[in-house]
């Protein structure tokens, strides 16, 4: 292992915690897909039922803790920038090595499905009979290993992080070469992938209008996926004035008045509320259905808007569209 | 309706916490750990800001004749050669060098400089600000003392004179002609100015030769590719921007935490086990409580939400106090003991005057560093109480 700086020791340190909680959550998760049998009154049974809360609550710690340390991470890479060559923001930091791109991807998968567990356990528990106990310890299997696999790509990150090698910056990154991160790109044209967006949009709201939650849901995750590509594409070089400037990264900065932050939230929100429509169907309450599609559909609508604004603004002040 | 329940929890957990021997000592052991953790950062951050304020002052680029990994010295044509680049300000070469003083085991920092050509840092002309420069053009055997080394040898009676030894073996002698008041020590603490001349013979260098090149350039953007022609029309020299050099000293500073952070790990860890352990030896009155709860009709979840906010009320506070005590340990009483472990051993190295650092980033990360670690063994501890059978309880 390579140390570079303190808040690395720090991330490990509670990477460690995190390791350590998984591993007693984990042989919970077996004692509950062997053992547990609602029918039963026997004191083990008993005794498991007991232990469904000490899960939760080590999931809720890891949400609670999760989203600082997200932006923490963020923080700690652009804070690494200076040291690299050629990186000038969290984006050369990650993409000077190949396990940056997958990283922040399973980041962000790793969050979404630690709050839908956390859902499917809230809704589990009103139920009779706790229905879906066995569905839900199977699914945190699968969150363990999505955690495991988050420490050690953090790892070889790390460790591949190298103050010689020669790095791109966010503006390169994006723009037509080819490395890494800018593998997961199609080469879409500009107004292609604005075009996209707004057809995702579009088909949103038909399905939000009609009531098709399973579709609203699924139209919702496509969604995230387009709206990062338009964010880069399109959206950015509007906030950042700058044709060529094309970042997802750079927007969270100061000189930015810091947007990044509420897009964000608003897109991963927005599509968190949508996209659990689709993967808890089953589990979800109507009311509660409807009441999450209306948030979801109302937080990408404003996040349309704020990026829209963007566009628009450009277009006020200087008269011309950025090509 | 449910929010005042909340709040309600809350407010039963803040005369709780109150109440409890228990949360004193915990209390106690966090500040304890935040102090340290904080103290740390505080220095490291408020060095780091002082070393990027210094750093205005160095050139924008210094070129040095470098032939098989050794420094050599540079010859004046090399100065002719880089003349017609565009863009340069202005090109010094300059003559300094190290000097080993026995006595006390220290190096001085020998910067030669001739009077009556412009100064290449701010801080060499306000040494030579209120000096008559004409008197110093007279004779070459006169020098100007940085505050560390004036107080140096103020000790050892080397008050009138001074003498130096050349690579020859002979010795020059030298006269203290001003020293430089304490206001100035972050920039010239180790820093003894004598003439051109007198550098010369004192560090052996030939006429015509010179330490190294400082170039300054007009437009900062273009630092980095006027190094590159540099490099590309001197084929045997080094540069060295200023980027490089704060790169270098941030990064000697984050190892330096690292370290500590390495070490105040292990504090963590154990602060970790008197937690849990505190936390698990439920005394009689408090099971009782949790039993009373329990058949007033509180449910699991609230027992637990009780205990998780007795942990957040004493880990806020003692987050605050640490953080205030650290505050005033090392920007009002400049950090005594803690210092020497980051600023080095040398007695003439630089003077920290710990300048007032405070932001968002710092309290992150101190945030980071201690608080989820003692979340983490509150959790186990609280959910056994708050599984705990009420029949058991008062039986």
């Amino acid at each position: 292992m390579k140390f570079i700086s303190p808040e690395q020791i720090v991330i490990y340190f509670i990477n460690f915690v995190f390791i350590f909680f998984l591993v007693v959550a984990l042989k919970i998760s077996y004692l509950m897909i062997k053992k547990f049998d609602f029918s039963k009154s026997t004191s083990f049974q008993y005794s498991l039922e007991k232990r469904n809360v000490l899960v939760s609550t080590i999931v809720s710690f890891f949400i609670f803790l999760k989203v600082p340390l997200l932006f923490y991470f963020l923080f700690y890479l652009d804070s690494l920038a200076p040291s690299i060559p050629g990186a000038m923001c969290a984006v050369g930091v990650l993409n000077s090595t190949p396990y940056g791109a997958y990283l922040i991807i399973v980041k962000v998968a790793v969050l979404f499905m630690l709050v839908w567990w956390f859902y499917i356990n809230k809704f589990d528990l009103n139920t009779y009979g706790f229905k879906y106990t066995k569905l839900k310890y199977k699914f945190l299997i699968l969150i363990s290993f999505a955690i495991f696999l988050e420490f050690l790509l953090e790892i070889n990150l790390f460790n591949n992080i190298s103050p010689e090698k020669i790095v791109s910056c966010c503006g390169s990154v994006f723009g037509k070469d080819v490395k890494y991160f800018s593998s997961f790109l199609f080469n879409l044209n500009d107004n292609l992938s604005l075009l996209i967006t707004v057809v995702t949009f579009l088909l949103l709201a038909i399905f939000f209008k009609t009531k098709n939650y399973v579709f609203y849901g699924l139209a919702s995750l496509i969604f995230l996926i387009v709206a990062v590509y338009s964010l880069i594409d399109f959206f950015s070089t509007y906030i950042y004035e700058l044709p060529t400037h094309r970042c997802p990264f750079c927007i969270l900065q100061k000189d930015y008045g810091y947007i990044g932050y509420v897009i964000y939230f608003l897109l991963l929100t927005g599509t968190f509320y949508g996209s659990s429509l689709l993967v808890l169907k089953n589990i979800l309450d109507n009311t509660t259905k409807i009441s999450w599609a209306r948030n979801s559909f109302f937080m990408i609508f404003c996040y349309l808007l704020i990026v829209g604004f963007y566009v628009v603004k450009y277009y006020m002040v200087n008269g011309v569209w950025l090509t | 309706m449910k929010i005042t329940k909340e709040l309600r929890i809350f407010l039963f957990a803040l005369t709780l916490t109150a109440k409890r021997k228990t949360s004193y000592f915990i209390f106690l052991i966090l500040t304890i750990l935040v102090f340290l953790i904080s103290a740390a950062t505080f220095i490291t951050e408020s060095i780091k800001k002082e070393l990027f304020i210094t750093h205005e002052e160095l050139p924008d680029i210094v070129i040095q004749k470098v032939i098989g990994g050794r420094q050599q010295y540079v010859p004046y044509s090399y100065v002719d050669k880089i003349l017609d680049i565009p863009g340069l300000k202005d090109i010094t070469p300059r003559v300094w060098g190290y000097y080993y003083f026995d006595y006390a085991s220290v190096n001085f920092s020998i910067v030669g400089v001739d009077p009556l050509e412009p100064m290449y840092k701010k801080s060499l002309e306000d040494a030579f600000a209120n000096i008559d420069i004409g008197k110093l053009t007279e004779t070459e055997d006169w020098m100007i003392l940085g505050y560390g080394i004036a107080k140096l040898f103020d000790e050892i009676a080397y008050r009138n004179e001074a003498y130096f030894r050349k690579p020859d073996g002979e010795y020059i002698k030298f006269v203290p002609y001003k020293q430089l008041d304490k206001k100035s020590a972050i920039f010239n603490n180790d820093i003894v100015i004598i003439s051109k001349n007198a550098a010369r013979k004192l560090l052996g260098l030939e006429e015509n030769l010179y330490t190294d090149i400082a170039v300054n350039v007009y437009n900062k953007n273009e630092i980095v590719t006027i190094a590159a022609k540099i490099r590309d029309r001197l084929k045997d020299v080094r540069t060295i921007t200023k980027k490089d050099v704060l790169n270098s000293y941030q990064n000697v500073f984050s190892y330096k935490t690292g370290f500590f952070i390495a070490l105040f790990g292990i504090l963590l860890f154990t602060m970790m086990v008197i937690v849990i352990d505190k936390l698990s030896g439920l005394n009689e009155s408090e099971k009782t409580e949790i039993g009373v709860f329990k058949t007033v009709g509180w449910t699991t979840f609230d027992i637990l939400k009780l205990k998780l906010y007795e942990s957040f009320i004493i880990s806020f506070h003692a987050f605050i106090a640490g953080i205030l005590i650290a505050m005033f340990y090392v920007f009002t009483f400049k950090a005594p003991i803690f210092i020497d472990m980051f600023s080095g051993y040398s007695s003439l190295k630089m003077q920290y005057n710990l300048i007032f650092v405070f932001n968002l980033k710092i309290m992150f990360f101190i945030f980071i560093s201690v608080v989820p670690f003692y979340v983490a063994s509150v959790l186990i501890p609280s959910y056994k109480i708050a599984t705990t059978d009420t029949y058991e309880v008062f039986r």
